[in-house]
């Protein structure tokens, strides 16, 4: 075995990579890149999307071989091609989509496939896959075919394939980026039993989630390292993230941010429990500097964990008794292949109302229904049965189809893959076109679209695969938009996006709502989108609606609990200071309000006795 | 009522039915060896009696392996439109090319129908629907795993001639794996697009060059994804392991039983039992009384 201290598992030294760009150039993706990862250790590599993150992970799995420098696994360079088993048996990869991995059609074989590969004697494959499947939970669907599984399982069934060979180091790129928030919350977990299993794990993500649970994390900006230490060091490292593309977790940044107003307060934490401690060691530091134990409140009785009603900006909504309804939904059901062996019932007796200018957050698991509710609410699915009122038209009828397409904007996962003219213009212009209007029309509706979503209108003439992922997304919502639909129904358009864009994204669909006055659906599987975007919430669970609320009214954790989520951590954070007394509103998350009521709790508390305390805490 | 955009529902191929009749039980050797000689005899076949029978044969097979008539059925649908054309065009226009002296059942301005174009039209017919009858019931009675399996048992034998037997075998599991999964993206594809005003269900049967023109948004997005996730797939077939051509051990070995050499022989009896049947006259005169 290799000796711990000795030579590293995966050892990179001052590796170069480029890679082409279509003009014929070439394009720097990483440089004079140095990284170790030793036996055991968990290594989280974070950088927004363009960082050079995959390009590093070809490089270790010797996909790839670096233009100058080596990589060394186990000792053995990759570009070696006599190394390349030995590499292979070392390390497992576990990509981001997990059905461009799966290659067998049934699940146990899937699992065998690796093995078959190194040759293994059938007696002893069978208890190895078998054994794979159990710690992934799968043991049960081992003769289902991968794709009646859901996304989540689809992933534990990719990595019970990579772990069945038994590797020493599991490699895992944008691994979690797929799958749901609980099925997120599970993987995790079995990373970490992984880990203390003694396996070595390179995580390589964009979510800052994920790295609190790393040993080291390193971070990458444009194809370098820039910076490289453990978890609570990156914290640390505040808004300076933000310029590198990343996202502080939600807890760290609001501790950063009572930090900055109030210094006794210790940041960065990385989890909420560390944060409300903090807090509570703020509040107790004051206490014993004043000498008053009576203010110390930590113990409090904590107040009723009741939704406050959010304000400002929020109480011009429109209620739902004035505006005219936009779309109704009585009694729907809907089957899956009805009348064949493979029926389904996707919904079961939803009924949903939504009136003009509201936005809406339809949230869910995969295979709760939100998607088929989705296709119902846009008359792309007709009830059966159930009633369906779309802008007062009736999708079921075929004379009426046509109008109702044009009253509703839908707007599916990963536009940026539905683009199919040449010329970006050309795209967009064909909704308007097919609903008749001239060509004139239409480029006067390319133009406004394009600017909604912040394209210059030059870019029209430019051919589609000339455009990055990025802007190709954005021509996919500017089709949508260009359709001018007073309902806009939105599955998932953060998909895939770093925190960034995401955060982007939303404002800007946001802006957009407000400026235009339509009334917007959208549809997701996190929470803290919902909160961010929707007045109101609808939750789907396996085929019903078992939520249907304010935002502001819904988010409490034992109604999270119960729709089968995790809560997320603004809102046990948010919950955590209430109980402490302090007066926030969790809903929208935000990260300043919620840092001035803090740092305003702590000042009250101070303010109340003698100054000195404030400058005698500066350190 | 329209029809919804559901295009896995109209895809026979991997669609398994799990069961336990004596079809799903048979060594998928001994059935795709059985199943190929049908398939080869449905295609000689040439008189009216021999499709006839083997039409019931293969009916019979269908409720052998309990499976539902109306679904094996169903996926006739989609080539129902261009089975019309077919027949139309043929009995209209074949005329006189049969190069056959056989009786003129009908003559308007410049064309003609014989007896033996009629009788042509009615094997080819059948001989389309048995053979879809046959392939349903193979691939609805065994699973993707088993046929590609049994795929690789019978080609065994090619080895010795530098046939890649395993890389064949591997290419069609992977086709099936990915079939339901284009499927689904199609059918995404087709919705997103409608959405924008594309026409799928809109187009009647006839409007072919409509409904050519309106599959162009989901084709061309479709291509690029197929080969999008065919490179992903290599990249990650490579970081396992696999190595073309490299030898691999098998997780799940065949069993050949006493059943499957007597399905064979079955098979086989049948197969010349049906090649000596002789065109009934009756057939015939039936055709020529109709007109």
């Amino acid at each position: 075995m290799v000796d711990q201290a000795g030579t590293p598992l995966i050892a990179l030294r001052q590796v170069k990579a480029t890679y082409p760009l279509p003009d014929g150039t070439e394009a720097r993706a990483l440089d004079e890149v140095d990284l170790t990862v030793r036996s055991g250790q968990w290594v989280a590599i974070v950088g927004a999307n363009g960082s050079g993150k995959s390009t590093l992970v070809k490089l270790i799995c010797g996909l790839l071989l670096p233009e100058a420098g080596t990589v060394l696994v186990s000792g053995a360079s990759t570009d070696v091609l006599a190394n390349l088993p030995r590499i292979r048996q070392t390390i497992g990869m576990v990509w981001q989509e997990p059905d461009d991995q799966i290659v067998a059609s049934v699940v146990e074989e899937e699992v065998a496939f690796g093995l078959e590969i190194r040759q293994m004697e059938p007696a002893l494959m069978q208890t190895r896959v078998t054994e794979a499947l159990q710690e992934a939970g799968l043991i049960d669907e081992r003769m289902r075919l991968p794709h009646q599984l859901s996304g989540g399982q689809r992933q534990r069934l990719v990595i019970a394939s990579a772990l069945a060979p038994d590797p020493e180091c599991l490699v895992f790129d944008e691994a979690m980026s797929m799958i749901d928030e609980a099925g997120r919350e599970a993987m995790l977990l079995w990373l970490k039993r992984l880990h203390r299993a003694g396996k070595a794990i390179v995580t390589v993500t964009h979510d800052m989630r994920e790295v609190t649970l790393a040993d080291r994390v390193v971070v990458l900006d444009s194809g370098c390292v820039v910076a490289d230490g453990k978890p609570s060091e990156i914290l640390a490292y505040g808004e300076k993230l933000r310029a590198w593309g990343l996202q502080l977790p939600f807890p760290s940044a609001v501790s950063i941010a009572v930090q900055a107003r109030s210094h006794t307060f210790q940041a960065p934490t990385a989890t909420v429990q560390e944060t409300l401690s903090a807090f509570d060691e703020a509040v107790r530091k004051r206490a014993s500097s004043t000498h008053d134990l009576s203010r110390a409140n930590s113990s409090r009785a904590p107040l009723a964990v009741l939704p406050r009603i959010p304000h400002g900006d929020r109480a011009s909504l429109v209620t739902p008794d004035a505006a005219p309804v936009v779309v109704q939904l009585r009694h729907a059901n809907y089957v899956h292949q009805a009348q064949t062996p493979f029926a389904h019932q996707a919904l079961f007796d939803v009924s949903l109302q939504v009136s003009r200018g509201e936005r809406v957050a339809i949230v869910g698991h995969t295979g709760s229904g939100k998607s088929t509710l989705m296709q119902l609410l846009s008359g792309l699915l007709v009830a059966r049965p159930g009633e369906v009122s779309i802008a007062g038209l009736d999708p079921a009828l075929r004379a009426d189809r046509g109008d109702v397409r044009k009253k509703v904007g839908l707007l599916f996962q990963n536009p940026e893959r539905q683009l199919f003219e040449r010329f970006v213009g050309e795209d967009i212009a064909f909704g308007p076109l097919r609903q008749g209007l001239t060509v004139e029309q239409a480029r006067e509706r390319v133009r406004v679209a394009m600017d909604a979503v912040q394209l210059p209108f030059a870019l029209k003439d430019r051919p589609i695969h000339a455009l990055s992922g990025g802007q190709k997304r954005r021509v996919g919502i500017a089709g949508v938009l260009a359709l001018e639909s007073e309902l806009l129904v939105l599955d998932e358009p953060t998909a895939g996006l770093d925190p960034e864009s995401s955060e982007h994204m939303l404002r800007f669909l946001q802006e957009y709502q407000q400026a235009h006055g339509v009334t917007v659906i959208l549809v997701t599987h996190r929470l803290e989108e919902a909160a961010r975007f929707a007045d109101r919430i609808v939750v789907m669970k396996a085929g019903h609606l078992i939520e249907d609320g304010r935002t502001a009214d819904v988010l409490t954790p034992e109604r999270i609990l119960s729709w089968g989520f995790p809560v997320p951590d603004f809102v046990a954070l948010g919950v955590g200071m209430r109980e402490r007394g302090v007066d926030v509103s969790c809903v929208p998350p935000n990260v300043s309000v919620m840092a001035d009521a803090i740092a305003g709790f702590l000042q009250v508390q101070e303010g109340g006795h003698e100054d000195g305390a404030t400058t005698g805490t500066v350190s | 009522m329209a029809r919804p955009l559901e295009l896995s529902a109209s895809v026979a191929l991997g669609q398994f039915i799990p069961g336990h009749s004596l079809l799903h039980r048979m060594d998928p050797r001994a059935k795709l060896t059985v199943f190929t000689l049908w398939v080869v005899l449905s295609v000689v076949a040439w008189t009216i009696a021999q499709q006839a029978v083997l039409f019931i044969i293969f009916l019979f097979l269908l409720a052998l392996g309990r499976l539902p008539f109306r679904f094996a059925f169903s996926t006739l649908r989609p080539a129902l439109p261009a089975l019309i054309v077919v027949v139309l065009l043929q009995l209209l226009f074949l005329g006189d090319s049969t190069g056959l002296a056989s009786p003129v059942l009908l003559h308007v301005g410049f064309i003609s129908i014989r007896l033996a174009t009629v009788q042509l039209v009615i094997v080819s017919l059948l001989r389309v629907l048995s053979l879809m009858v046959l392939i349903s019931t193979l691939t609805l009675t065994t699973s993707a795993s088993d046929l590609t399996r049994g795929l690789e048992g019978v080609l065994r034998p090619l080895r010795p001639l530098r046939v890649p037997v395993s890389e064949i075998a591997l290419v069609c599991t992977i086709a099936l794996r990915f079939t339901p999964v284009f499927a689904q993206e199609a059918e995404q594809l087709m919705k997103a697009q409608a959405a924008r005003g594309a026409d799928f269900g809109e187009a009647r049967p006839w409007q072919i060059i409509r409904r050519t023109k309106s599959v162009l948004p989901v084709i061309v997005p479709l291509f690029l994804l197929a080969l999008g996730r065919a490179e992903n797939l290599a990249l990650a077939m490579e970081a396992r392991g696999y190595v073309p051509g490299a030898r691999r051990t098998s997780f799940k070995t065949l069993a050949w039983g006493m059943r499957d050499t007597g399905a064979c022989i079955v098979g086989l009896l049948l197969f010349f039992a049906v090649l000596l049947i002789r065109d009934a006259q009756p057939a015939s005169a039936a055709i020529a009384f109709l007109f």
